[in-house]
């Protein structure tokens, strides 16, 4: 296992990525063009009722007053109000976030069930008619839009046969599966033909190493030779691209959640696009930043249990 | 008990391995036989290529499923070719050990190197957890790693070149093999840190009674170590018998080259001699002796008919159409300088 020390290493190397995610997004809204205070008042107020909000909202305190006190707020879970939905923002967010987790994990599921074994198939018979048929469904998987795959599973098993229901979210556990798994399939397709590849590259290369030879002549069973020394070791380049993927997969949310028109925080963000609501995309891109951030730090924690020379910190 | 009482434990006839389409065969090991005795070191001495550790893996079937494997390999009696892999698995490592050449990448680098001996006791003996712990530690403290108790919990890149073989010999000493298979087991270690381990094999072997394979491309190794030689040339043996007569009195072209190509006592700046040419490709083998088109001596017959293993004096073999010939142009050679 990861000492304490590493964990703890690892944990404060965050605080200056949230730091530079904050002035990002801080420098990122006041830079865009537009008066926030225009945005929020109503179309016939006076100067006097627009240099009110401008006080209320911090505006005429000096910039770096500003960012300490967005900063204190956003600590405190502050994140303003939305224009658009005249709510805290905060309360927004956490409403539909679990949607979107729930989504992201249903996909990344999916996508290790089905890489993981075909992986193993076609590294076991490289270049063989199974090999070259899974490797080549998987090209066209990874050639193909998110949202055309997610649009071609929409046409086929919803509109046509009517396995499953065209969008939207189910209540409990069991009817969430069932109605989010084509927006997870289409994007357990995606990621699946990336981790597929490496995967199968990387146990082509271990089944081939000395130290599974070694393993061999030792007369260690099949089982203990595939799982201790065979998969462990290839597990360890995949988990990392596994980690990128869902990094990728949290961006990709926008396009399938608006395909398959789920109620989670993707839809949202590119509804508060649309309307320019600022304190909204604020928050939305500091939620994802963290999420980012936070599967990152668990790609490292899985590595550096999985890999001792990753430990020395 | 002199070697010759010994009762032998290995005997392998006609070793054939070959790999790549049935129709069109690369044959890697041709035709090879050899015994090993109780408790005696078998060099196995040839240039890379010549099919040294192709013949090691095969006698353990790891060669296997790309490579195929034929013949005899008679392991106390029983042949080990027709075996399934779960009979293989009863006497690899139990009874039959092996070591790599590379101790960087034959150990799994994600393992403690406590866990890596043990799942090798797990596997051939019925000792639990605090007795496996235990024989680990003994086992660490026979190859001479110091401090072993506390080094079970790290990892192989915590440890030296030398120490990674050495821990690499525990590993495979774990069941108490009755022969030990070292694949180059000092080519990538320091001269100094060879000798040791060299010495180390030597004293397991004397001290355990186990018999060893040497597989070396180093002249000087087995004239340090073993006690028999078998030379090795494109996958078929060219010579074999005690080490000292082979050294002192080579018959076969290839083996007399490679002694030649020893610096000995020779004047300062005289150029060492090396055999010309590089060793055949797999597919490239001839019908006749693999060594001909590099062969000082070869006849026009070389190259279609195959020079059978002979006996040549006591205990020795040879195979070469043109002995006499070929120790009149070495020892010219000799004499010229």
């Amino acid at each position: 296992m990861p000492s304490l020390s590493y964990l703890l290493a690892r944990l404060l190397q965050i605080i200056p990525t949230f730091l530079l995610v904050m002035i990002f997004i801080f420098l990122l809204v006041r830079l865009l063009p537009g008066d926030p205070a225009i945005a929020m008042a109503e179309a016939k107020a006076t100067d006097a009722q627009l240099e009110q909000i401008r006080h209320n909202l911090g505006l005429d305190q000096p910039l770096p007053i500003q960012f300490l006190v967005f900063v204190k707020n956003t600590l405190t879970g502050d994140l303003g109000r939305s224009i658009m939905l005249k709510a805290p923002v905060t309360e927004i967010i956490l409403d539909r976030l679990p949607t979107t987790i729930f989504l992201a994990l249903y996909s990344v599921l999916l996508a290790i069930c089905l890489a993981g074994p075909l992986a193993f198939l076609a590294a076991s018979r490289v270049n063989g008619p199974v090999d070259v048929a899974i490797r080549s469904v998987f090209q066209v998987g990874l050639s193909m839009p998110v949202f055309y795959i997610g649009l071609v599973l929409l046409t086929v098993l919803a509109a046509q046969l009517r396995w499953f229901p065209v969008g939207g979210y189910g209540t409990g556990f069991l009817d969430n599966l069932h109605h989010l798994i084509l927006p997870a399939l289409s994007v357990a397709l995606y990621t699946s033909a990336i981790i597929l590849r490496n995967l199968r590259a990387s146990l082509i290369e271990v089944l081939d190493a000395d130290y599974v030879q070694f393993a061999r002549a030792k007369g260690l069973s099949r089982r203990i030779v595939m799982t201790r020394h065979v998969l462990r070791n290839a597990l360890v380049s995949t988990v990392t691209l596994l980690g990128l993927s869902i990094g990728n997969l949290m961006s990709g949310t926008l396009v399938t959640e608006t395909v398959f028109a789920v109620p989670g925080v993707g839809r949202l963000m590119l509804e508060a696009i649309f309307a320019r609501d600022y304190p909204l995309i604020q928050g939305l891109t500091l939620t994802f930043a963290v999420l980012v951030s936070v599967v990152f730090l668990l790609t490292d924690i899985v590595q550096s249990w999985l890999d001792p020379r990753l430990r020395q910190s | 008990m002199s070697q010759l009482e010994k009762e032998t434990v290995l005997e392998v006839w006609h070793l054939r391995t070959e790999f790549g389409l049935p129709e069109r065969p690369l044959v890697a090991v041709d035709d090879v036989s050899f015994q090993v005795r109780a408790g005696e070191i078998l060099g196995l001495v040839g240039e890379s290529g010549s099919g040294k550790s192709i013949t090691l893996r095969s006698i353990l079937g790891i060669v296997r499923p790309r490579g195929r494997v034929s013949g005899e390999i008679l392991w106390k009696g029983r042949d080990l070719v027709p075996l399934d892999e779960a009979s293989l698995r009863r006497v690899r490592g139990r009874e039959i050990a092996m070591i790599f050449q590379e101790p960087m990448s034959s150990l799994n680098p994600l393992l403690t190197v406590g866990l890596q001996i043990s799942e090798n006791l797990a596997a051939h003996t019925e000792l639990d957890a605090k007795a496996r712990k235990a024989r680990a530690i003994e086992l660490l403290d026979m190859v001479g790693i110091p401090a072993a108790r506390d080094r079970l919990g790290d990892y192989p890149h915590e440890f030296s070149g030398g120490m990674r073989q050495r821990v690499m010999i525990a590993i495979a000493l774990a069941s108490n093999p009755k022969l030990l298979l070292a694949d180059e087991p000092t080519t990538a270690l320091d001269v100094t840190i060879q000798d040791q381990i060299l010495r180390l094999i030597q004293a397991l072997s004397r001290d355990l009674g186990m018999a060893v394979i040497l597989v070396t491309h180093d002249m000087g190794v087995v004239a340090e170590t073993c006690d028999r030689v078998a030379v090795m040339y494109g996958g078929r043996l060219c010579e074999t018998g005690p080490t000292a007569d082979v050294i002192r009195d080579a018959r076969h072209p290839y083996s007399l080259g490679l002694l030649r190509s020893i610096p000995r006592d020779v004047a300062p700046r005289t150029p060492l001699y090396s055999i010309p040419g590089a060793p055949p490709a797999l597919n490239a083998l001839p019908a006749g002796c693999a060594f001909t088109a590099r062969c000082p001596v070869a006849g026009p017959e070389c190259l279609d008919v195959r020079p059978s293993l002979e006996a040549a004096g006591r205990q020795r073999q040879v195979a070469c159409h043109h002995r006499e010939e070929a120790l009149a142009h070495f020892s010219a050679r000799e004499a010229a300088q």
